[in-house]
Parts: C-alpha cells; structure tokens; sequence
C-alpha cells in the first residue's frame, strides 16, 4: 500500500514519513501542489495527506483539480487553519476527512488507517477492544477468544456503542439502531439489555457506563 | 452624566456674562424710570393743584373796601381723592394773612402775576404741596396772593404704585432672560446630548462601533471637537484591529512549528531503547508542548470571539447544543474519575445566537470543571426551568467570592491552580461569546455550598 504526503513543511514530514514507515506502507513525499498533482496520476495510491498551505497553490485547488479528474484517492486535509468554514469547504469540495495542526500521531495513523480501509471497500471487519473481539461480518463477539452467547438485540446494542468506543451513544440513537418502528417497546427496554450485557461482559475488560442525561459510553477499562 | 459642581458650567458662564451687564442695565433704566415717574406724578398732581388755585384765585374781588373770596365746593372738590388728602389754603396782603390757615407761612417777597408757583413744605409735621398765585384785584395796588396746599399721601401713593410696576416689570424681565438662557442652553447643546446618546449606545454593544460619529447632528461649533474625536476613533480602531490580527496570525504561525515538536516528540516517545533519564526529558517536553498547544488554541479562539461578525444572531436549539458538547467531555470526565451527568427541563428549547459559540461557551465551562474540579466529584450539566438558563455545576473547590470578578480577567489564575496546566483564557473565551450573543454569565455557589456554579442566561429566540 502506498501513502502521498503532500506537506511543505520539511521537518514535519519527515516525522509523518517515519511514522507511516514503521508502518510498512510505502511512503512517497512532494512539498508542493504541481509535484502532487504530477505525482498523483502516476501511481495507485491508496490514501494522500494533503497540507492546505503549500508554497505554490492552495492545498484546495489541487483537492479540486484531482477530483475534477475523477480521482477517487481517499484524502485527508491537514491544516493550521481550524475555522469550521475551512473545515466544511474542504469536506463539500470532495476531501474525506480534516484534521487540524497540531494533531496526536496516533490520531494521524487512525484515520489514515481508516481511509486506506475505506477505499478498499472493507470499513473495520474486525473490532479489538482491549480483550474484546467483535466480527462486524458474522456479528459474532468473544472475549478472551471465547464466543459470547448474545441475543440479536444484545450484540446489536454492543455494536453500536463498540464502533463509537469512547464515545457517548444516546438512548434516541441506540433505540433507533435496536428497535424497528414496529417493535413494542416498554420505556426501560433499552437498561434492560444493557444490564444484561454488563453481566455478560463482566470477565472483560470492557466497561459500558451510564452518563447520566446523555445515554451509555463504552470503553476499555484501565 | 455630565458632572456639575466644581466644572465650569456653560449655563453658569452664559448667564454670569448676560446677566450681570443686564442687571446694570436695568439699575439705570429702574432710576431713571422713577425719576420719570416722580416727574409724571408732580406734573399731573401739580396741574390739579393749580386748577383749584385758579378756581379760587378767579372770585377774589373788592365790595365795599373790602376783599371778598367766595369758596366755591367745586375749587376745593376736585382735590379730593382716595387717599383723602388734606386741602389748606390762605389769602395775603402786603405780607399779611387775610384769611385760610395761618400755619401756611406768607410770601412776602414779590412774585411774576399771573404765574403759578410750586414749593414743598410741611404743615404740622406734614409734607404738603403749596400752589401761590399773585394776582391783581381792582381798587388794590398790589398783588393779592393766594396759596392752595394739600398733603402728599395721594401722589406718593401713585408715584409707589408705579414704582412697584416698573420694579415687578424689570424683575419679571431677569426671570424669564434667566429660564431662556437655560433653556437655550439646553436646545444649544441637545445634538450633543444626542451625541453623547449614541456613544453610550456603542459601549453597551457587544462589538464596539468605530464608525465616525454623524456630523449632520453637530452643531458647528462643535464640529471640530467632533472631527477630532472621530479620528481618535479612527486610530483606536486601527489600534485594536492590529492588535487581534497580530494576536490571531502570531497564534495561526506558532502552530505550524509546534506541530513539528509535537510530532517528533511522540515518536520519540515510542522508542523503547532510550534511557530512563531520555524518558523522562521527553515526556516532559510533550507536556510543556501540549500546554503550549492549549494556551495557542485558546489564545485564537479568544481572538476570534473578540472578532465583529454577524455570525453571533440567529437561534439553535439549546438542549440539543448542550447534549452534544457535554457528550464530547464525557470520557475525559471518566478518565478523571468524574461523574458527568446532564439534566434537562425541556424537550428542546430554543435560544438566540449561534450553536458553534454556545458549544465552544459549555466546552470551556466544562474543561475547567474537569481541570480544577476534584477528582472523583461531580459535573452536573443543567437546563434550568427558567427560561434559557444553562449551568454548569462542579464541587470543587470553587472561585472565592472576591475572585468572581477577576477570573473573567485574561490569564488571571487563581493560586490554587497555578501548578496545574492551564491557560487562563477559558472564561475570558466564555465571556467574550456570551457577550457576542448578550448571553449573561454569572458565577454562583452551588446549593451543596462547595465547588461553582456557572449560570448562563441566554436570550429567548424570536418567535
């Protein structure tokens, strides 16, 4: 797999090269907008960084330009600027996901690792939470490589707040994705089956919790 | 207010320099009016006087040897008036009194025929009016004079009461000289008042306005002080325009290398070969570098709240706003041990401003809260039943009363929190957004009597 960093900045891109090194992937680097759009129809790349601040064109005309192309590369804006205008122009002029300066690496290989996945066309098959599996193509959950005996109901709920981990999922939001419209469903149904589910995760390490007003969290405990 | 007392005032200085030449001017025309009005009265009374004089002076005549004088009512009835004057009068010879009152001293000396004369005198302590006449009379050599006299009470009265008119009349004419000077005073300097209206209405305004001043409300006198101080408010704006940007560009440019640091720093993190000591450095640096990250962010969003844009009317939903902010903070309070929990009195609720300010408002609230809060406490997130009032409520330590003002105040810290990471800026932040939307912010004790309360009240939507 082979990852296009466009950044002018050399010093910041030679840590980003290094981290997707350690990573295996096939790193290839331009410090500038016509370098990129050069480079970008010679070879299969499976995702691109792309700086807004370049030295010769800004980094959304040349977002432009590939998808005028019909260039389906995922790409990932990096900018110093932050406001939410930016933000949503770059995202409506066909850029697949933002993230400002300064950011965390691991956050950096996330989403990255994210969008190499989606442009395969495989999001996530395999969820890890610490010693959490969870098979999203059977929706078959183990713990400790040992299956878990969930009901529908049960695994679709854990699914839910699995893919948001760390992340407050709301009661609306978790009876949309568990309950049909047709389903009648007492007003605690929902506590029910997160009960239940706490019981059934008690030899993990994971942990459902109640923000109290907001709606449920999943996450690793420490 | 414009201060009175100790300032020199313009009505005290108008009136100082009108009224006193005036009341000099009025001193004059009030003497030589009584002057005037002695002169008028004498003339008048005198002319009656002479009348009756003449009235009595005309029946003189010899009969017999002897001089005859007829007293006619008519002579002596048209002295009489309201004051009931006194009427004297004598007739004489030669220096001789021939008849009438003796206390009327005779002329001796010789007087013109045929010419009246006036003198004043008293009769028994009295100030009376004396008219004499010489007049021949058949079968006499010499003149016969006659003197008519009556008291003074009645022309003194009318010399008084015009007086008092002439006095009321200059006295009325200071008064209302005195409440036109106010009064134009006041009409003079209404487009200044009107003026100073509109400057006031721009302090109160969450973005203030550096627009020039109308000149078409100055009067012209005023227009050079006005020109004035519309370019200091050109300068001022300047001044404050350059300081923002220099503080958002300065911001924006710390970024760039700070991602670099940042960046190396966590790899640098991953290495497992380096040596405890190397650790350590390192780990430190990543914690002074995301300080800094903090203090950069807050410094811009700070620069942006402060920015005038219109951004800051429209409505959104509050409890939605709300709901969403509080759940991004959610694992972070988890991570400290916090319980966070949000409790709402509607459904929704409609408030006016923008949903990006209001959140960015609770995100600040609720990282202090986790940030100086204590560990293992409580955040409560509140949608108060009043009408748009939003808490948000921790038990920590708390601001001390005496604080509340300041901790609004640009990194202001309080000293108990001076060794935890911070900026500084989160109210600062908070305040400059609420003002954007006219949202009032205010700090309170929790019922619990320990940790702090933020209150919010924002404006209803418009229907």
């Amino acid at each position: 797999m082979r990852l296009l960093i466009v950044e002018d900045d050399a010093a910041l891109s030679r840590a980003i090269i290094k981290v997707f090194r350690s990573q295996g992937l096939a790193v290839d680097h331009v410090s500038s907008g016509r370098d990129a759009l050069e480079i970008v129809k010679m070879e299969p790349y499976s995702a691109m960084i792309l700086d807004l601040g370049l030295p010769d064109m800004d980094g959304l005309q040349v977002l432009k330009t590939i998808r005028q192309a019909h260039f389906n590369i995922p790409i990932l804006i990096l900018t110093a600027r932050d406001a939410t205008t930016d933000r949503v122009v770059g995202l409506d002029q066909g850029a697949d996901d933002y993230l400002s300066k300064p950011f965390e690496v691991a956050e950096l290989e996330a989403r990255v690792r994210a969008l190499i996945r989606r442009g395969q066309g495989n999001p996530e098959p395999t969820l890890h939470l610490g010693n959490l599996k969870l098979d999203r193509a059977s929706g078959a959950a183990y713990v400790c490589d040992q299956l878990l005996e969930l009901t529908k109901r049960e695994r679709a709920v854990l699914e839910t707040l699995a893919v948001r981990v760390g992340n407050v999922v709301s009661k609306a939001r978790l009876n949309a994705e568990v309950f049909s419209y047709d389903d009648q469903v007492a007003p605690n149904a929902l506590e029910v089956y997160i009960a239940r589910l706490r019981r059934k995760l008690e030899k993990s390490d994971i942990e459902i919790v109640t923000v109290r007003g907001l709606g449920y969290l999943l996450r690793v405990a420490k | 207010m414009i201060q009175i007392g100790k300032k020199p005032s313009l009505k005290g200085r108008l009136l100082l320099t009108l009224l006193l030449p005036l009341c000099a001017i009025l001193l004059a025309l009030g003497a030589s009016g009584a002057w005037l009005v002695h002169r008028v009265v004498e003339a008048a009374s005198d002319r009656v006087l002479s009348g009756s004089l003449q009235a009595v002076s005309e029946t003189l005549a010899m009969e017999g040897g002897y001089l005859t004088l007829d007293l006619p009512p008519s002579a002596l009835g048209m002295l009489e008036n309201a004051d009931r004057d006194n009427v004297y009068y004598n007739v004489s010879y030669r220096g001789k009194l021939i008849t009438g009152y003796p206390e009327l001293s005779v002329i001796s000396h010789a007087m013109p025929l045929e010419e009246i004369e006036f003198r004043d005198s008293t009769f028994r302590g009295i100030p009376i009016r004396v008219a004499s006449e010489a007049r021949l009379v058949p079968q006499l050599n010499s003149p016969v004079i006659v003197q008519v006299a009556e008291t003074t009470k009645n022309r003194t009265a009318l010399a008084n009461r015009m007086l008092t008119a002439l006095g009321m009349g200059e006295l009325l004419l200071l008064i209302t000289i005195a409440i036109l000077v106010f009064q134009a005073v006041d009409w003079g300097l209404k487009p200044l008042s009107d003026l100073r209206t509109e400057v006031e209405a721009r302090s109160h305004q969450p973005d203030i306005n550096f627009a020039p001043l109308p000149l078409s409300l100055v009067p012209q006198e005023a227009l050079p002080f006005v020109s004035a101080f519309n370019s200091l408010l050109g300068h001022v704006e300047t001044a404050v325009e350059t300081l923002r940007r220099f503080t958002s560009d300065a911001s924006h440019q710390l970024r760039a290398p700070l991602t670099v640091v940042r960046t190396h720093v966590e790899l640098l993190q991953r290495h497992s070969d380096a040596s405890p000591e190397m650790r350590g450095a390192v780990s430190d640096i990543y914690q002074a570098v995301r300080s800094l990250q903090h203090l950069i962010i807050q410094l811009i969003s700070l620069a942006k709240a402060e920015r005038p844009s219109d951004d800051a009317t429209g409505q959104f939903d509050l409890v939605e706003c709300t709901a969403a902010t509080a759940s991004t903070y959610a694992s972070r309070a988890l991570a400290e041990n916090m319980d966070l929990s949000f409790e709402t009195a509607f459904e929704t609720l409609p408030v006016a401003g923008n949903p990006i300010f209001a959140g960015e408002m609770i995100a600040n609230l609720l990282d202090n809260a986790i940030r100086y809060g204590r560990t293992g406490g409580h955040i409560v997130v509140r949608i108060a039943p009043d009408q748009g009032v939003l808490e948000v409520e921790d038990d920590g330590p708390g601001v001390p009363v005496k604080d509340r003002e300041r901790v609004f105040e640009r990194f202001f810290r309080l000293p108990q929190n001076q060794d935890r990471e911070g900026s500084g800026l989160g109210l600062s932040i908070v305040q400059a957004l609420g003002r954007r939307m006219a949202a009032v912010i205010d700090l309170q004790t929790p019922a619990g009597g320990q940790g702090l309360k933020v209150v919010i009240r924002f404006r209803p939507a418009l229907a």
